[in-house]
């Protein structure tokens, strides 16, 4: 138990001497000075604190847990200046926003109410358009707004809502009431922040949580789900629906919210790529084929959605979209066109609008608005511009009506593109910084959400904004910081949880989710990224200590190594790896056989010299740079990108790990000053990369669930490490390496069996010796037998692989089914040891290295196979044509 | 069937194909290649032929009215080709027109003008500026000699149609189907379909409602011998002049500026709206393809019985 009076006392303690600016209304404190009433009990109920530490250390300690959960989690916000996009973690305060109980009930009733308004406004617009023939509504504001969809003029959505969601920021004026600053009706962004917002804020004041009855939020998110699974279970022809988040993509502003969002509802996240339309219906290309889709949250503007018929310059959309949304096939939240209503000027009309739809006053007042389109209106307000602001009546440039100071000179240019709101003081409510509080304007974001019987129901809770400097404005992108926001009642709690209930066997099955073409093939190359990294990560270390060791290494190990060198790229003068390169990756080709070795008869010590220089360089990449040479920061570039796509699939620890590693890496090699990272800088990044790796196909191996995404990883991981290692053995048989004791050293290295080797045959380095383990024994995970043992089990498993049917194949098996397994030998290598009776050496080598050559082949050729099976779906963007 | 004196029967071929360089694995389409019906305007015949078969087509109309057709193409593909075949007898539209008696332009302009409870007319739909006709300031400066104060809507048109068309030199391939309409009217020169943007977007920068048209127009070279595949699509321009004797009840008067004419019949009139994106005779979204080579014949001419061709030799089109 805490000491509730002295808490209280301290809190109090701390929260004077910040006195809000002018009449703002105080969220902390009453006009006496004492704590709102709210307040006062979050106080009393803070947690107990540990021996000798105070109430602002520990308030200290709390917030920076926040932030480091917060790093843990990956939680970011994609920021977009003129720099491109950049990544910042997402910032969280400590304290919530608090809502009494009384506050909450004037909200609710007034949004819902709002709520209906709106769709009511949408169904006239896209319907009989009552609203533009009467006069209520300017025709400017429709027909000028890029929001209204003419193609969707006259259609009636699948399930007879265009809205499901509706996100209204809200503020408290100086009186203590609550006005409508705007309303966000096509992607409303932010429920993935809030949830994440609550987990976080609630484990750190739990006692305060429960004690204040703070209502869950938990039963808006299942809302959502139910306003859009009901019309789309209409569609499904019995079997359940199948609901899917439409992203913009890894480097859209919110793109971590809507993985976090996507993988809380059980929506399967896809691009606009990911979806076909055929037959005027909406379909998923999984790696299993075509799989239907009934229902759409979308986080894709309206004009973006759809190439075809509304922006033919968005390369986001689906083409067709707009046609299995007329024939009434998809359940879209919200439905296209609805950014109409997000217009501030819309605003000022809405009195009159509600009395005539709904034959009701507005119970929310909204900022006072004026649409400078309108003569009277704008002839009104020109001169008492000052205590107002002026606002974009149409979006620009893709942001959202942006706030000008209001200029009449230049409103008068083109009235109806302005519109003039009054200035509200915005509250202020309490942040916890360093040793006190400051207070600071808060913007509140509050959701309705449809429910099943045509009305709304508000989520109760919400994202809060606010500026970090007093009279800055606030909004995430100009760097505002977000809190939780409490909403408290006076009933009991709805203690409910995404999932009551149980499950059907349906519903089970519908909860795993497919996988689409281009989630398999970002698994299947970070398999295969990550293996190649290991081998790239094993030769570096392996040649940097022959030369270290021997600096003028001239023998046939150091041209086996510095040809496999060139060969992965890890110099810039190789001829890449030869295997391929992942999607979206090309890479100019560069000339074989300019490795630096072999060329000539130049002074050996030179030669590895200069290869050392050319192998740090490699190593040191960055840049511009990284792309010309496909070594190891090429390598954990490509990571990093394939994994930031596969978000909602990775767990958290292994995206974030596969995240940092190129940065690691890089900042480990950075010299003091310009030049060449130090050997001694070098070797620990590649042992630490190392290790780094190793966790991270640890993380594969055991923590993934065993599905067909896990197996596509798998198998690239497998495919590249044949491809490295037959590889590896052919140019060491080649250069004669394997002769020496460094070379057979080196061999078993790039094997990573070294041990098993030395137990097995102690002191002898028979050729015979290292086929029998490298080759031949299938219980060696990385000989060639072994890997093939592998890769015949996976891909056996894999649908419409196993010569059973085509079924799976996207049509690409049309010539007949034909079995990936038989592309392979059907045991082991396809010889035994008992082949090699009576060999001897020198037509071993060639023997083996005419082996792994054919292996080789059929790796690629297999991967190839592969791509064209279950990939073939995860096409290029579309292109637009004009005549 | 009979025709009365200047009323003809035209027969319109449009053909378009496309040569991709790779191929094409799933495509959709949208065809605005059916010419409209109206009162002066009468589609006798319409045929249109895709080649590969699509595996759905829909026909339909869009939110302007405009008879359209949805292709779908599921199957690979190095080639597409559209033909579009129709017969359209055609009426004098503007018999009897007063250019000179139609409403002062301000009148017009001020009755669009949004008052609360006021009656809504359609037409302030194109006063907006849209896609392809940003709100530029250079457009309605341009415009504005040929509206003097009170002078009557039709007269300021045809006279902004006529120093369009002297001020501007057609020029085929001088732009791309994606020219911005700023580009166009600095460099004064284009093909119809700039001729059409310009002026429509300077219309409108005075307030007044303009449609972009897209269409056909007769194809009649001085040798009277028909070249196929000589010709393409044509482009013009509407304004919203109601109460202009001679103006169907509709209110809207076409101006060809590429020929600085008001079309009577040898234009055909496939579809209006507010810009060419509304309106393009044939867009896609494909996958796959590569490049493409795209090649577009239109051969317009009249079918028997034939009236007697006028000499069209000064007649541009596209």
């Amino acid at each position: 138990m805490s000491d509730e009076a002295g808490d209280g006392t301290a809190f109090i303690e701390i929260a004077t001497g910040s006195a809000p600016p002018g009449d703002a209304w105080d969220e902390l404190r009453a006009s006496d000075g004492s704590l709102r009433p709210a307040w006062a009990r979050f106080a009393a109920l803070l947690p107990p604190l540990p021996p000798g530490v105070d109430r602002a250390e520990d308030l200290n300690r709390r917030r920076r847990l926040l932030s480091e959960q917060i790093q843990r989690d990956g939680v970011t916000h994609n920021v977009f200046g003129v720099e491109g996009v950049a990544s910042r973690p997402w910032s969280l305060e400590l304290l919530p926003l608090i809502i009494e109980p009384a506050d909450w009930a004037g909200i609710e009733a007034g949004l819902t109410q709002r709520a209906a308004l709106l769709e009511a406004m949408l169904a006239d617009l896209y319907g009989p358009r009552r609203l533009l023939a009467e006069g209520l509504l300017p025709p400017a504001l429709v027909f000028r707004h890029p929001g209204y969809a003419r193609p969707l003029q006259g259609v009636r959505p699948a399930g007879g809502r265009h809205l499901l969601i509706i996100a209204f920021d809200l503020a408290r004026g100086p009186e203590g009431g609550w006005w409508l600053v705007a309303q966000r009706t096509q992607v409303p962004a932010g429920l993935g922040y809030v949830l994440h917002n609550r987990l976080l804020v609630m484990a750190q004041f739990p006692e305060a949580f429960r004690e204040l009855r703070v209502q869950h939020i938990a039963s808006g998110y299942r809302r959502l789900l139910q306003a859009i699974e009901g019309p789309a279970r209409g569609l499904a022809e019995g079997q359940p629906p199948r609901l899917v988040l439409l992203t913009a993509g890894p480097y859209s502003e919110t793109w971590y919210e809507q993985a976090y969002l996507a993988r809380y509802l059980g929506l399967t996240l896809v691009e606009g790529g990911d979806l076909q339309v055929r037959d005027e219906r909406l379909w998923l290309k999984t790696v299993e084929g075509l799989e239907p889709v009934h229902g759409l949250l979308r986080r894709v503007d309206d004009d973006w959605c759809d190439p075809l018929e509304l922006r033919p310059d968005s390369a986001l959309g689906v083409p067709g979209l707009v046609q299995a949304v007329r024939a009434g096939q998809v359940v879209m939240a919200n439905a296209l066109g609805s950014a109409v209503l997000e217009s501030p000027a819309i605003l000022g009309f809405l009195p009159a609008i509600a009395r005539r739809l709904l034959d009701q006053e507005l119970l929310l007042p909204a900022l006072p608005t004026w649409w400078c389109g309108e003569p009277a209106a704008w002839a009104a307000v020109k001169d008492q511009l000052d205590d107002k602001r002026a606002r974009g009546t149409f979006p620009q440039g893709g942001r959202t009506s942006p706030v000008f100071a209001a200029d009449a000179a230049r409103i008068g240019l083109d009235p109806d593109a302005w519109t003039i709101q009054g200035r509200l003081r915005l509250s202020r409510t309490p942040l916890w910084r360093g040793r006190g509080l400051r207070l600071r304007p808060a913007l509140v974001r509050v959701y309705a959400v449809a429910d099943g019987q045509g009305g709304w129901q508000l989520l109760p809770g919400g994202m809060t904004r606010v500026a970090r400097r007093e009279e800055a404005s606030v909004s995430m992108q100009r760097g505002g910081t977000s809190l939780d926001t409490w909403v408290l009642t006076a009933g009991t709690v709805d203690a409910l949880s995404l999932l009551p209930g149980k499950l059907s066997v349906d519903e089970v099955r519908q909860r795993r989710r497919p996988l689409s073409s281009r989630m398999g093939e970002n698994l299947f190359w970070l398999g295969r990224y990550t293996e190649r990294t290991e081998q790239q990560v094993r030769l570096a270390r392996a040649t940097l200590l022959l030369i270290a060791d021997d600096g003028a290494a001239s023998d046939p190990l150091l041209a086996a190594l510095s040809t496999l060198g060139a060969r992965a790229g890890l110099v810039g003068s190789g001829a890449g790896s030869g295997v391929g390169m992942g999607p979206g990756v090309g890479i100019g080709a560069v000339p074989e056989g300019a490795s630096g070795v072999g060329d000539g008869e130049p002074d050996p010590e030179r030669v590895s010299r200069d290869y050392a220089q050319a192998l740090l360089r490699g190593l040191a990449a960055r840049g511009a740079e990284v792309g010309l040479i496909p070594g190891i920061p090429f390598n954990l570039q490509a990571l990093e990108r394939v994994s930031l796509a596969l978000r909602d699939r990775l767990s958290t620890e292994h995206w974030s790990l596969m995240q940092r590693m190129r940065v690691i890496f890089s900042r480990s090699l950075t010299p003091a000053e310009e030049g060449l990272p130090v050997m001694a800088k070098v070797l620990p990044a590649l042992d630490r990369l190392a290790v780094q790796l190793a966790a991270a196909t640890g993380a594969q191996s055991d923590r993934m669930t065993r599905d067909l995404g896990w197996r596509l990883l798998i198998l690239g991981r497998l495919l590249e490490r044949l491809v490295g290692l037959t590889q590896s053995l052919e140019v060491f048989l080649a250069a004669g390496a394997q002769a020496s004791t460094a070379g057979v050293a080196h061999l078993l290295e790039l094997f990573d069996s070294t041990i098993t080797f030395r137990a097995r045959y102690q002191g002898h380095e028979d050729l015979l010796a290292l086929a029998d383990l490298l080759v031949l024994d299938d219980t060696n995970p990385r000989a060639f037998a072994g890997v093939l043992r592998r890769l015949r089990t996976e891909l056996s498993k894999l649908p419409g692989a196993g010569g059973v049917t085509g079924s799976a194949a996207n049509g690409a098996d049309e010539g007949g089914p034909t079995s990936l397994v038989a592309r392979l030998p059907a045991a082991g290598v396809g010889i035994t040891l008992e082949d090699l009776r009576d060999v001897d050496d020198v037509a071993l080598a060639s023997f083996l290295g005419d082996l792994a050559r054919d292996l080789r082949e059929r790796a690629l050729s297999l991967a190839e196979e592969i791509g064209h099976r279950y990939f073939a779906l995860a096409d290029g963007p579309a292109q637009v044509q004009h005549t | 069937m009979s025709l009365h004196a200047n009323e003809v029967v035209l027969e319109v071929l449009h053909e378009t194909t496309y040569d991709y360089e790779l191929a094409v694995s799933l495509a959709h389409h949208l065809a605005y290649l059916q010419p409209l019906s109206d009162a002066h305007q009468r589609l006798l015949d319409h045929e249109l032929q895709v080649d590969p078969q699509p595996n759905r087509r829909r026909a339909g109309r869009d939110v302007f009215g405009n008879p359209c057709c949805y292709l779908t193409l599921l199957k690979p593909h190095r080639r597409l080709g559209v033909s579009a075949r129709s017969q359209v007898w055609v009426a004098p539209r503007f018999i009897g027109l007063a250019p000179e008696f139609s409403p002062p332009w301000e009148a017009v302009r001020d009755r669009l003008r949004y008052v609360a409870g006021a009656p809504f007319d359609p037409a302030v739909e194109f006063v907006q500026p849209s896609p392809y006709l940003p709100r530029l300031d250079a457009l309605g400066d341009y415009a504005v000699p040929s509206f003097p104060p009170g002078r009557p809507l039709a007269a300021g048109a045809i006279d902004l149609m006529r120093r369009i068309h002297g001020d501007f030199r057609y020029e085929a391939r001088s732009t791309e189907v994606d020219t911005p309409v700023a580009r166009a009217f600095a460099q004064r020169r284009g093909v119809c379909q700039d001729l059409a943007h310009v002026m429509a977007g300077a219309l409108r920068r005075l307030g007044l409602p303009a449609r972009y048209v897209s269409g056909y127009l007769r194809t009649c070279p001085a040798t009277g011998s028909v070249l196929v595949g000589a010709d393409a699509s044509h482009a013009w321009v509407q304004v919203y002049t109601p109460g202009t004797p001679g103006v169907p009840a509709d209110g809207w008067l076409d101006l060809d500026p590429t020929n600085d004419l008001i079309p009577g019949v040898d234009h055909v009139r496939v579809a209006v709206g507010r810009d060419y994106g509304d309106v393009a005779p044939l867009r896609g979204v494909i996958r796959g393809g590569g490049r493409h080579r795209l090649t577009v014949g239109v051969t317009t001419r009249p079918v028997p019985p034939v009236p007697d061709a006028p000499d069209r030799s000064e007649v541009q089109a596209i």
